[in-house]
C-alpha cells in the first residue's frame, strides 16, 4: 500500500468516526426531549428544554466547525506530519468500529422509543454499560491516535485540533450520561406511579380524577430528584460534565483563535489582553486620584 | 387471579369533560394571550442620580413626608437583578418602603460584559460600593447611611461594613449567606465540587443561563414540570397570566457574574468559608466582622432552599455589635420578597427597627445641641 493511500485511509476511518460521532450525539439531543415531552402533560409538541436547546445550537456549531475540518481533507493534512500508521493500529480500529456500530444501534433503538422495549433493569443496566464501554473504545482505540505525537511546521496547531476533537468526543459521552443521569428518576417515578395504579385497579380504588395522578407522579418525581441530588454519584458526574464542558470550550475557542489568527480579526486573547490592561490603568487612575484628593 | 376491576365507563365520560373543559379553556386563553397584556415589571418611577461604568445609583421618588431621616441603599445579588423589588404594584417591596417614609437607593448592578470579567469582590465593595455610598454621603451631607443587602450584594454590605464602618449607621441583611460550612442546601453541596478557575477560564464571566440552569435544577419537578402545568391550567386566567409573565420575565433575566467575583466568591466563601472565619482577604485587607459595631437586622427564610437558616444565622453572633436581631419568616429566598404574607411582614419591620434607631440618633443629638446650648449661656 503506498504511503498516499494509507493516509487516505487513516483520514477515512478518522472522518467516519467523528461524522458518525456527531450523527449520534445530534440524534441523543434529538431524541431525549421526546422522551421527556412524553411526560408534559398538556405540551404535545413536546418542546425542548433550555439547556437540551443550547445543547442542540451547540452540536449545530461543533458540527460546522467539524465538517469544516473533515470535509476539506483538513484531517488528512493535520495527520500528514504522521509517518503513517501500521497496519496493526487500522485492524485495532476496526475492531472498534464494529463494536461502536452495534452499541450505536442499541442506543438508538432504546433512545427513539423502538420495537424491542427492554425490562427496566436490563435497560439501566444496558445504559450505564453503554457509557462505559463507548468510553473504553474511545479511549482505546481513538484517542490513541489523538494523542499521537505530531511533528513538522504544523505540529502545534495539529495538536490543538487533536485537543479539540478529543474534548468534544469526552464532551458528548459525559453530557449524554448527565442528561441520563436526569432522565433515570423520570422513569422510576414513572413506574413507581402505575404500580399504584395497578394495585388501585386490583382493589377498584381506581379514581377518575387525573390530576390526582399528576400530582402523586410530580411528587414522587421530585422525591426521587431531591435523592439524586443529593447523592456523591450525581455530585460526581455534574463535576465531571462541568470539567468536560468547560474543557471543551476552552479546546474550541483555541482551534477557532488559530483559524482568525489568518483573517484581520482580533481574537478573545488579544481582546482580553487589552481589556486587562484598561483594567489595571483604571484602578491605577482610581488610586492615583484618591491621593491627590487627600494631598 | 381476577382481572382489577376498573370503571371504564366513567373514565371516557370524566375524559370527555375533561376534553371540553381543555378546549373551553384554549378558547379563552386565545383571547387572554392575544390581548393587552400589562407584563411591566419595575415601574415604581425613579431617577439615576450616579453612574460608575456599569453600576448605576436609582433614587427613588419619595410618595409620602419622610419619617426615616438617615437614606437606606439596598444592594441586590450580582445573580439576576434587582427588579424582583418591584414585580408590580401592590407587589412591591419598593413600594412599601416609600409609603413607609423612607428615602430610598438601590444600586443596578447592570450587565456585565467581557470586559468586566477582571473585576472582583474588591472592586464591587471598595471601588462601587464605596463610590456609590460617598454619593449619597456627600448628597445628603452625612457622614453615615443605612445599608440593606440581599443575597449576595447581603454578603458585600457585611464585607463592606466591617471594613468601612465609619460609613454605616444600620446594616439590614436578607436572605445574606455569611456561613458557607453546612450541607442543608443543595447550592453548598455541588459549589464545594465545581473548579471555579477553569470555568471561568472557559467563559470569562459566569454566564446568567447557566446559573439559571444550575437554579432550575435544583427542583426541575416543579420549576420545569409542574410551574408550566400550572400556567396551562390557567392559561385564561389574565390575571395569573399577567403575574406569571413578570415572573418569568425577572427570573429569566440573568446577567452575567464577573469572572474573578464569581470565582473570588466560590472559593473564598463556598469552598473555603473564610468570611465567618475573619480570614477573607478583600483589596489586600482581611475582612474582621469583629468591627462591625453597628446594629443589624438580619432575616431569612425557613425554607431557603439556596441560602438556608443555617448559612445565615451565625452572622448576629460573629459581629462586634451587642444590637442585633435575628428574624426567620416562615418562607423561602425569594417568596420573603414576593408572597403577600411576607409584604406584610418585612417592610413594616424593617422601617420599624430603623425608625426606633432613627429615634435613638435624634434624641442623642437633640440633648448635644441643648447641652450645649446650655453651657453656652
Amino acid at each position: 500500500m503506498s504511503n498516499g493511500d494509507q493516509k487516505g485511509k487513516e483520514g477515512d476511518i478518522f472522518t467516519s468516526w467523528m461524522k458518525s460521532s456527531i450523527d449520534f450525539w445530534t440524534s441523543m439531543g434529538k431524541a431525549w426531549p421526546d422522551l421527556v415531552g412524553m411526560f408534559q402533560s398538556g405540551n404535545t409538541e413536546s418542546q425542548p428544554l433550555e439547556f437540551l436547546k443550547s445543547w442542540q445550537s451547540m452540536m449545530k456549531m461543533s458540527e460546522g466547525l467539524m465538517s469544516a475540518l473533515y470535509s476539506s481533507g483538513t484531517v488528512a493534512s493535520a495527520l500528514s506530519g504522521l509517518s503513517g500508521l501500521p497496519e496493526i493500529a487500522l485492524k485495532l480500529s476496526k475492531t472498534g468500529w464494529d463494536g461502536y456500530f452495534h452499541l450505536y444501534q442499541q442506543w438508538l433503538e432504546k433512545s427513539v422509543g423502538g420495537t424491542k422495549p427492554s425490562q427496566a433493569y436490563v435497560f439501566e443496566k444496558l445504559d450505564e454499560n453503554t457509557f462505559k464501554t463507548w468510553t473504553e473504545i474511545y479511549e482505546k482505540e481513538f484517542k490513541q491516535l489523538l494523542k499521537m505525537p505530531k511533528i513538522g511546521l504544523s505540529r502545534e496547531y495539529q495538536e490543538r485540533m487533536a485537543e479539540f476533537v478529543d474534548k468534544f468526543n469526552v464532551f458528548q459521552t459525559t453530557m449524554a450520561e448527565f442528561l441520563y443521569t436526569l432522565y433515570l428518576p423520570i422513569e422510576k417515578s414513572v413506574q413507581i406511579v402505575q404500580q399504584t395504579m395497578g394495585e388501585m385497579a386490583k382493589k377498584g380504588e381506581l379514581g377518575d380524577d387525573f390530576k390526582k395522578y399528576y400530582k402523586m407522579w410530580i411528587k414522587t418525581l421530585e422525591g426521587h430528584y431531591m435523592t439524586l441530588f443529593k447523592s456523591s454519584e450525581y455530585t460526581k458526574i455534574l463535576k465531571k460534565l462541568l470539567d468536560a464542558v468547560e474543557e471543551y470550550k476552552i479546546a474550541r475557542e483555541e482551534v477557532m483563535m488559530d483559524m482568525l489568527q489568518n483573517l484581520p480579526l482580533p481574537t478573545n486573547r488579544d481582546i482580553d489582553d487589552v481589556y486587562k490592561e484598561l483594567y489595571d490603568l483604571k484602578r491605577q487612575v482610581r488610586e492615583l486620584s484618591r491621593k491627590i484628593e487627600q494631598e | 387471579m381476577s382481572e382489577p376491576k376498573i370503571a371504564v365507563d366513567l373514565i371516557l365520560e370524566k375524559l370527555a369533560e375533561e376534553t371540553e373543559r381543555t378546549q373551553e379553556r384554549f378558547r379563552k386563553a386565545k383571547d387572554v394571550l392575544l390581548g393587552k397584556l400589562d407584563t411591566d415589571i419595575a415601574t415604581t418611577p425613579y431617577e439615576v442620580v450616579y453612574q460608575i461604568d456599569r453600576v448605576k445609583l436609582k433614587h427613588y421618588k419619595p410618595k409620602v413626608k419622610r419619617s426615616i431621616k438617615t437614606p437606606l441603599l439596598v444592594v441586590y445579588a450580582l445573580i439576576n437583578r434587582e427588579t424582583m423589588l418591584d414585580l408590580q404594584p401592590g407587589r412591591s417591596v419598593v413600594q412599601n418602603f416609600l409609603n413607609e417614609g423612607l428615602d430610598l437607593y438601590m444600586i443596578d448592578w447592570g450587565y456585565p460584559t467581557r470586559k468586566d470579567k477582571f473585576l472582583g469582590i474588591d472592586d464591587h465593595v471598595n471601588v462601587y460600593m464605596d463610590s456609590v455610598i460617598d454619593f449619597i454621603r456627600k448628597k445628603h451631607k452625612i457622614k453615615k447611611i443605612n445599608l440593606m443587602g440581599i443575597c449576595m450584594g447581603g454578603t458585600f454590605s457585611v464585607i463592606y461594613t466591617a471594613l468601612h464602618p465609619d460609613k454605616i449607621k444600620n446594616l439590614i441583611t436578607t436572605v445574606t449567606p455569611t456561613n458557607f460550612d453546612t450541607d442543608k442546601g443543595l447550592l453548598h453541596i455541588w459549589t464545594r465540587q465545581i473548579d471555579a478557575k477553569k470555568l471561568v477560564r472557559a467563559y470569562g464571566n459566569m454566564p446568567g443561563d447557566i446559573l439559571n440552569l444550575g437554579f432550575l435544577l435544583l427542583n426541575p419537578a416543579r420549576l420545569m414540570i409542574d410551574k408550566y402545568v400550572g400556567f396551562l391550567e390557567n392559561i385564561d386566567n389574565k390575571t395569573f397570566v399577567e403575574n406569571f409573565i413578570r415572573m418569568e420575565k425577572w427570573i429569566f433575566d440573568s446577567p452575567d457574574v464577573p469572572g474573578e467575583t464569581f470565582r473570588q466568591f466560590i472559593e473564598d466563601c463556598y469552598q473555603k468559608n473564610l468570611l465567618i472565619q475573619n480570614k477573607m482577604v478583600v483589596g489586600g485587607k482581611k475582612v474582621d466582622l469583629r468591627k462591625i459595631k453597628v446594629p443589624l437586622l438580619n432575616i431569612y427564610g425557613k425554607f431557603d432552599h439556596l441560602v438556608p437558616p443555617e448559612a445565615c444565622e451565625l452572622l448576629t453572633k460573629k459581629i462586634g455589635s451587642k444590637d442585633t436581631e435575628d428574624i426567620c419568616l416562615d418562607t423561602g429566598h425569594i417568596g420573603i420578597y414576593v408572597s403577600s404574607k411576607c409584604q406584610r411582614e418585612l417592610v413594616p419591620k424593617i422601617a420599624q427597627w430603623l425608625k426606633e434607631r432613627d429615634k435613638t440618633v435624634r434624641k442623642t443629638a437633640k440633648k448635644k445641641k441643648t447641652a450645649s446650648k446650655a453651657k453656652a449661656k
